[in-house]
């Protein structure tokens, strides 16, 4: 199963948390990841997308064993990072990275740019931190810098600082997670640009968390989307933007706004009833049925399993199929 | 002014004293805002996007902010001389906000009951009976189902985008003539703002309210506006029908920002455009044009000379020493 040019292939991974929940102080299982399998292969951007409180966060912090898994796999190199002791693990998160959302929460206010970015290179004995000025240059930002603190930064700045400690170590996979949702729209582009130039100086794998469905159509060569827990579609990039098969995702990509007003006039939206149901308690069966227009009885019942339905094009809808890739309209 | 107009900005200037000198929020801003009329205010984090609207409605802290210079007529009332009672009796009733954050306009100690009846019995003088019956009428407007049970509930109890509803519910609750909204769907997922953002619509064409939208999102922009401003360090950069806007933009910045966008029509791979260097610290401008520092086609004179706000149409207004041939490429 697991063939040559993966870097990474998790194995049914689950990431469940102990909520106290009910009447009468019972305790219920929240399923952030409830059974996950999927391959990241070498070089390329898997985008991961879907909405607040899907648990992207929590799978890209899982495969990192930053939140420990509850069960599955994640195979890197032949070894399961999910079961490797401390310490062995510890010489592997030189190869593996994250960049966080909020650049000013992630950085510590005490440090000076070159101590932080200065830090990962220490503890893993890599150098007398002398490429901390080469990195910050590489990220774009003037080696002046280097005795600043985090404070005198502005948000794109603080997010580069971001990236040149996760090269520090020179990673071979870096999990992003929304590295430009708190960023304006002119420092986004620079950022983006910044990330594809670095993946394609350094041969970086990401896993690219957004739910900015622009912005990881650009830079993702293949897309996953996330809802409640589990993948719902899998997919080449260009091909779920044109045809996504599963309903939840062909309303998520309906839902972005276009910047072209002749395109928005005409344009008809898929709008979804309700929010997104909580992840304390889930629908059964096909966990978007509750939302979903073309929902039948047995929707509640059956869990669609993700089945590739086009070559290299996967989705998780008892609705569709190989001899049958959209929903045939039926009264229900 | 002409008749049509339920809003006319002119020359609104909104200062702040900090402790790096006087900051220029808002610098000779000036627009009209047309009855029935959706307006798109654009701009990055302290373009004075928000503070314009503020100011609009006289929310500014002072100190440390200051309302220096301008007019702000609403429908024939001069805002900026009128007593703070008198706003307040506009605010609200007449004119109504919405914000980013919901949390920031609801009482987490108050049932959402309580809070929505509130204005209505304060603006409309409705009966307790009267404005429980038209709270329960109006969160079912926005979409909120099982109306009557839920209307007791906290604002904890609801997700964001319900939360975001209510507050819709309650800005639209005495039928205002104008909304303003501030960056209302940013805090929601896309599916939630699809849904926040076609609320408005309909509200809109029901009721006929004229909106003023502020946001980052070029994409609301083209789907929900007639016309558009341009907003960068304080002052307005461009200002046209938002069709023209996104097909012929005068400014080198719109032109930047809306390339900036990464379009989903585009192949990945291909490299995105983008504005260099970083916005303007607004306390220190340059005495040229503010974008000068980060504009491809700049030349010496926008180092050195402010520009001028060249008219391209009757409708179509550029901040930018060559407006006339960034419009003509």
């Amino acid at each position: 199963m697991e063939s040559n040019d993966n870097l990474i292939s998790i194995q049914d991974l689950k990431v469940h948390y102990r909520s106290v929940g009910g009447l009468f102080g019972g305790f219920k299982a929240v399923k952030a990841v409830d059974g996950i399998s999927l391959d990241i292969k070498k070089g390329e951007t898997l985008g991961l997308v879907g909405e607040s409180g899907c648990g992207k966060s929590t799978l890209g912090k899982a495969i990192l064993r930053l939140t420990k898994p509850t069960g599955g796999k994640v195979i890197y190199k032949g070894k399961d990072l999910t079961h490797l002791p401390n310490s062995v693990m510890r010489e592997q998160r030189k190869h593996l990275q994250m960049i966080f959302q909020d650049p000013y929460g992630s950085l510590n206010p005490r440090m000076t740019v070159g101590q932080i970015i200065g830090e990962p290179m220490r503890t893993f004995g890599l150098t007398n931190g002398s490429g901390v000025e080469e990195l910050m240059e590489t990220v774009g930002l003037s080696r002046r810098f280097i005795k600043r603190y985090p404070l005198e930064f502005s948000g794109g700045q603080r997010q580069r600082i971001g990236i040149a400690r996760a090269l520090a170590v020179d990673p071979e996979f870096i999990v992003a997670d929304e590295p430009i949702s708190a960023l304006d729209v002119s420092i986004q582009a620079q950022i983006m640009n910044l990330m594809e130039r670095l993946q394609a100086e350094k041969q970086l794998t990401y896993l690219f968390i957004s739910h900015d469905l622009r912005a990881v159509r650009h830079l993702s060569d293949r897309v996953a989307v996330m809802y409640l827990g589990r993948i719902v579609e899998l997919a080449d990039a260009k091909d779920i933007y044109k045809v996504p098969l599963m309903p939840y995702t062909q309303a998520l990509i309906s839902a972005v706004p276009v910047p072209d007003p002749e395109i928005e006039a005409i344009r008809e939206r898929i709008i979804l009833k309700g929010d997104v149901p909580s992840p304390i308690d889930p629908p059964t069966g096909c966990h978007f049925h509750t939302r979903c227009q073309y929902a039948i009885q047995e929707c509640k019942t059956t869990t669609p399993q993700l089945v590739e339905i086009k070559p290299r094009h996967h989705a998780a809808c008892i609705r569709i199929s190989p001899q049958q890739p959209m929903i045939a309209e039926t009264a229900n | 002014m002409t008749n049509n107009a339920i809003l006319n900005v002119e020359g609104l200037r909104t200062y702040f004293h900090t402790t790096d000198g006087v900051v220029n929020a808002v610098d000779d801003v000036s627009f009209e805002l047309m009855r029935g009329e959706t307006l798109g205010i654009v701009g990055e984090s302290g373009s004075g996007k928000s503070v314009t609207n503020l100011s609009v409605m006289r929310l500014i802290q002072s100190p440390p902010g200051e309302i220096v210079g301008g007019n702000v007529v609403f429908d024939g009332i001069d805002v900026l001389a009128l007593p703070i009672d008198e706003v307040r009796k506009i605010r609200g009733k007449r004119v109504a906000m919405i914000f980013q954050d919901p949390m920031t306009s609801l009482n987490p100690f108050l049932k959402i009951s309580k809070q929505l009846m509130e204005v209505t019995q304060l603006h409309l003088g409705h009966t307790k009976q009267q404005a429980r019956e038209h709270a329960i009428k109006m969160l079912e407007l926005v979409g909120i189902s099982d109306a009557e049970q839920r209307i007791d509930s906290y604002p904890h109890e609801f997700s964001g985008g319900m939360r975001q509803r209510v507050m819709i519910a309650m800005a639209l609750s005495c039928e205002p003539e104008l909304l303003i909204a501030d960056e209302p769907t940013t805090a929601l997922d896309v599916t939630i703002q699809a849904q926040v953002l076609e609320i408005i619509k309909d509200l809109k064409s029901s009721m006929g309210t004229s909106v003023i939208l502020i946001t980052h999102d070029l994409g609301v922009v083209a789907g929900m506006t007639d016309r558009v401003i341009v907003m960068y360090a304080g002052k307005v950069f461009e200002q046209a029908p938002t069709k023209e806007l996104f097909a012929r933009p005068a400014n080198p910045y719109t032109k930047g920002l809306l390339k900036s966008v990464p379009d989903p029509a585009h192949e990945q791979g291909t490299e995105l455009y983008q504005i260099p260097g970083l916005p303007p610290d607004v306390a220190n401008l340059p005495p040229g044009c503010p974008f000068a520092e980060r504009c491809e086609r700049a030349e010496i004179i926008c180092h050195n000379e402010f520009p001028p706000f060249v008219e391209i149409n009757a409708d179509h207004h550029s901040l930018c020493h060559f407006a006339k041939e960034v419009y003509g490429e």
